[in-house]
This record gives C-alpha cells, sequence and structure tokens, in this order.
C-alpha cells in the first residue's frame, strides 16, 4: 500500500507539475539566469563573440555614462508624482459613490473604464488629445495655458504623462476603496455618530483608519505599476523630448532592441529589477508593520 | 447615512462633472473618427457635419481588422485557456498533496511575481530562437504561460483552499482515479474563481503590448496593440485613419467590460482582498 502510493505521488508530480515547471524554466527561470550572465559582457546580440567585460556595464551605469540613471531619476519622479494624484482621486471618487448618488453604477464603470483598455491605446488616444483637443479648447475658453505644445517640452511632457497615469489608474484605487468603504460596519458608524462625531471626524479618524490595509494594497498597485511604466510611454511621449521622459523600462528595450547592447541592458534590466524588489519589500515590510498597530 | 438634498445635489452635480471629464477623451477621440481630415484639425471639438463612415473603411483596409482582430483572439485564448490549465494543476496539487518540490515551486511561482518582464525580456528572446518559436505564435503563448503563472496559481490555490475535501474522498471511495476527480470534481468546482481569472487574464493579454513587440515581428501575426503601434509610426498624423483605428480596436473590448462589468469589479476586488 505505501509503496504504491509512492508511485502515484511520482506520476501525479509529474503530471500535475511538471508541465507547469518546464514552462516556467523556459519563461521565468532559464531566462533570468542568462540575463545574469549577459549582464557581464558586452554582447550586441547579433554577433556569436561574446566578451566577458566584468563589472564595466554596472560601472558605465552608476557612473551615469549609460542613460539609465537619468531614466531612474524620471521614473521616481513621476511615480511619485502620479501615485500621490492616483491615490488621492481614487479615495476621493470611491467617498464620493459609495453615497447614495442615482446612476452610481454608470458613473462607477464610466470611472473605471480607462482601466479596462491597454496603455499603448491610451497613449495614443491621449496624443491626439494633447495635439488637437487642448489647443481647441485654449482657444475656445481663450486659455493661453492650454494652446502650448504639450508634448514638446520636458515639463509639459512630464504632465502630460502624469495626466494619462492618473485617467487611467483612478478607477483602479476608487474600486478597491469602494470594497473597503463598504466593508465597514456601519454600527460603527452609527455609534460615533451618536457619540456626536461629525461626518469629516468620522472619515478621518475611523473610516480611513480602517481602510489601512486597503489602501496598502493599492500603493502597492499603484507604486509597482508606475515603475514598470513602459506602453504610454511609447505611445504618449516616445521618451522625449531629448530623451528626458524615457523610463526605466522603455530605456531598457531601446538599449537592447533599438541599440543593440545587449549586454548593458541586460545589466540595466538587474538593476531595474533590484530597485522594483528593494521599493517593494520596504512597502511589505513597512505595511506589515502599520496592519498589525492597527488591527 | 441620512444627507440632505442640497449636498446631495453639489455631490451629483461634481461627480457628474468628474465623469464628463473623465469620458471626454473617448468622446472626441470616436466623434473625431467621422470627420474628414481637414475639418480634424481645424475644428477637433465640433460635431461632424454628417456622420460619415469613409474614414472607417480606410482604416478598416489600411489595418487589416479582421486579420490583427484574429489574431489577438487565437493568442488571448490560447495564452489563456493555458495559463488556466496550468495554474489549476499547479495549485491544486500543492495544496493537497504536499511534497518538498511542490513548496519549493509554488515559492519559486510567487517570487517571480516580483520580476518586472524587462528584467527576463531580453534572453527570452534567444530561449525563443532556440526553440525556434521566434516569431511564432505559439512563442508568444508559451511567454504568456509563463509569465502569467504566477497570479492565476494565486488566486487558483486560495479557491482550492475553499473546497471540503470529503467530496474528493467521496470520489475516491467510489474508484476514481486522480485524474478524474480533479477533472470532474475539482474543476467544476473552482469554476467561479476560475471565471474571474479568465476575464482579468483574457483583458491583461488582449491589451498586451510588449511580448507581441518582441516576439511577434511578423506582420501577418500582427496583434491589435502591434498594429495600431506600427500605424502610428507610418502615418504620423493622418488622424483619419488612426482614430477609427483606435475606434474599432477599442470596441471589443469595450463590448466586453459593458458585459461583465460586474464581474471584472468583483475579480478586482477579490485580488485586492487576497493580496
Amino acid at each position: 500500500m505505501k509503496k504504491k502510493k509512492k508511485y502515484n505521488m511520482l506520476w501525479g508530480n509529474l503530471l500535475f507539475l511538471g508541465p507547469s515547471t518546464l514552462v516556467f524554466l523556459a519563461v521565468v527561470v532559464i531566462p533570468f539566469a542568462i540575463s545574469i550572465i549577459y549582464s557581464f559582457s558586452n554582447w550586441n546580440g547579433i554577433s556569436n563573440e561574446i566578451k566577458f567585460v566584468g563589472l564595466n556595464n554596472f560601472n558605465n551605469i552608476f557612473s551615469g555614462k549609460a542613460k539609465f540613471l537619468d531614466a531612474f531619476w524620471f521614473t521616481l519622479r513621476i511615480t511619485a508624482v502620479s501615485v500621490l494624484l492616483i491615490n488621492l482621486l481614487g479615495i476621493l471618487l470611491a467617498v464620493a459613490l459609495t453615497a447614495r448618488l442615482p446612476l452610481r453604477n454608470p458613473f462607477r464603470a464610466a470611472f473605471y473604464l480607462p482601466q479596462t483598455m491597454g496603455g499603448l491605446i491610451l497613449g495614443f488616444i491621449w496624443q491626439f488629445i494633447f495635439i488637437a483637443g487642448f489647443p481647441a479648447i485654449g482657444d475656445k475658453l481663450n486659455l493661453g495655458f492650454f494652446t502650448q505644445q504639450w508634448l514638446g517640452t520636458e515639463k509639459t511632457a512630464f504632465a502630460a504623462l502624469v495626466i494619462v497615469n492618473v485617467w487611467q489608474n483612478a478607477g483602479y484605487v476608487m474600486v478597491i476603496m469602494i470594497a473597503a468603504l463598504s466593508g465597514i460596519s456601519s454600527e460603527l458608524i452609527e455609534s460615533a455618530k451618536v457619540d456626536g462625531s461629525r461626518p469629516l471626524n468620522t472619515f478621518l479618524r475611523i473610516k480611513l483608519p480602517l481602510c489601512v490595509p486597503y489602501i496598502t494594497v493599492s500603493l502597492f498597485w499603484t507604486i509597482s505599476s508606475a515603475l514598470k511604466m513602459f506602453e504610454t510611454n511609447v505611445s504618449l511621449t516616445k521618451g522625449g523630448p531629448y530623451g528626458s521622459t524615457t523610463s526605466m523600462a522603455l530605456n531598457i528595450y531601446n538599449d537592447a532592441f533599438a541599440n543593440n547592447k545587449y549586454g548593458l541592458a541586460t545589466a540595466e534590466a538587474l538593476v531595474f529589477f533590484v530597485i522594483i524588489l528593494a521599493i517593494t519589500s520596504v512597502q511589505l515590510y513597512m505595511s506589515k508593520r502599520k496592519e498589525s498597530q492597527i488591527l | 447615512m441620512k444627507k440632505n438634498p442640497v449636498s446631495m445635489l453639489i455631490t451629483f452635480m461634481v461627480v457628474l462633472a468628474g465623469v464628463l471629464i473623465f469620458v471626454a477623451p473617448l468622446w472626441i477621440m470616436v466623434m473625431n473618427s467621422f470627420k474628414p481630415l481637414n475639418e480634424i484639425i481645424a475644428f477637433p471639438l465640433r460635431f461632424p457635419d454628417e456622420w460619415s463612415f469613409d474614414n472607417y473603411a480606410k482604416a478598416w483596409e489600411e489595418v487589416n481588422i479582421p486579420n490583427i482582430m484574429k489574431n489577438t483572439a487565437i493568442v488571448s485564448f490560447s495564452a489563456v485557456c493555458g495559463v488556466i490549465i496550468l495554474a489549476t494543476m499547479t495549485a491544486y496539487w500543492a495544496e493537497r498533496y504536499p511534497t518538498v518540490y511542490s513548496r519549493i515551486f509554488s515559492s519559486a511561482i510567487l517570487l517571480s511575481m516580483l520580476i518586472p518582464f524587462a528584467t527576463i525580456m531580453i534572453p527570452l528572446v534567444q530561449v525563443m530562437k532556440f526553440l525556434h518559436l521566434n516569431n511564432t505564435i505559439p512563442g508568444a503563448v508559451l511567454a504568456y504561460w509563463g509569465i502569467g503563472l504566477a497570479f492565476a496559481f494565486f488566486m487558483i490555490r486560495s479557491g482550492v483552499k475553499t473546497l471540503p475535501y470529503e467530496l474528493e474522498e467521496a470520489a475516491r471511495i467510489d474508484g476514481c482515479g486522480v485524474i478524474q476527480v480533479f477533472v470532474r470534481i475539482v474543476f467544476p468546482l473552482l469554476s467561479p474563481v476560475v471565471f474571474s481569472v479568465f476575464v482579468m487574464d483574457m483583458f491583461w493579454v488582449w491589451n498586451d503590448f510588449i511580448i507581441p513587440l518582441i516576439l511577434l515581428n511578423n506582420q501577418k501575426l500582427s496583434t491589435v496593440q502591434l498594429a495600431i503601434n506600427r500605424l502610428f509610426g507610418m502615418y504620423n498624423s493622418r488622424w483619419d485613419i488612426a482614430l477609427p483605428a483606435l475606434t474599432m480596436s477599442m470596441l471589443p473590448i469595450i463590448v466586453i467590460f459593458i458585459l461583465l462589468q460586474k464581474k471584472i469589479v468583483g475579480g478586482v476586488m477579490a485580488g485586492a482582498v487576497k493580496g
């Protein structure tokens, strides 16, 4: 009996875990391992010759010879600004849309809609809005501010990307926060009211703290997706003007597939991985502590 | 909560204004897609004088809409079905018959969620070349299987945890083999969570740009995202072709979203709670 069970386990493991193991090895594990090897080389992606250059690529990255540091600072800035605005707007929308408004559900759907479309397509739609739509609004309302060349200068291109990020992702935070707010027991709110707490006070002192685990989730998600920005970057600004809005992911893509610097690009990709790993683990650690303080 | 009608009205108006601002970009795109090019450029905010489908006919030809829709549908469907089959098998086995290997493997899958795609994409092209799957639909599908495994595994495993083991035991006693138990009992019972994952992954793959960009460099195999990107590369500022193409490319997604709204939002919430 015991022997038979062991035999079964072997076949079960092979059958149930075998296929995913093979796929996982081919798509994730082996590429990751190769990435580490390439990062010490100066391979150009075409020739058969691979020369190993030690830490040269990493040296170029951290000394600023490669453009990666610029991309890093840009990504950090845009992440900070967008994440703040996305979460503020998302929370506001959730508060407004948990009240008993008429047309509440279609409104929720409208705010979530951009989230269902790909970043590339959203970027192209907004390219039209920034090139034709905003100037037309500016002419109509006589607002010079709107008529500038949005995608032509460093500052406005940055602002354009922030606008698209907020538009695309506020709906996600709204959905999460609606789940959080509707999970709060109404008795708790009632008793606060009986004790004389004003609505704003109730929101800040009771509702918001109870939402912290959910806010953590949405922060986690918005930060990591902003750090990985690629599609909207490709379609809206193409990293320009003069490379000033090139995100880390776009920079890696360009170095690998446009400039044929596979070695350098894999090194950048590893640095990118470490940055994301560091930021997300700090975040996970802090959120664990916060949660245990409250619960 | 009781609210006085005035503050209610104000909230409503503010939210309505927000909705209008949010939907405006899409509305401007759709409206302009019916106008001739000179009108688009001169008066982008004005209604078309007449709603003409000429642009749509041009864009349909130019972008080969039937072909890219077909490609995207084939890629998305095979990618998502594969992800679900792999993830369900792995999640079920790891949850019910934990061994040292399955423990290591499941934590490796979960850890892979932290690896951004940009980190593995460069060697992934080499792996696909080695497997002779470069620039083929199976190659792109295989990549989606590997990348999508983590999220699906994570969601489905928490579904398996809620299944009563007694049902499986009873089936075993009645003479079902492991495979039969899985196919006839476990999989059907998991269908709600599987459906959620199906819908969310479908949106992901349909909208994904980077995997086709690096693994489907053959124009005949273009997906929607690739074709749109190529279109904008070729005709910069030919908005009379670009806008109808964009509108058509979004139509399936918007229809599915309207039909499955509750399911999609429910799935996002479930994902958040488990995260």
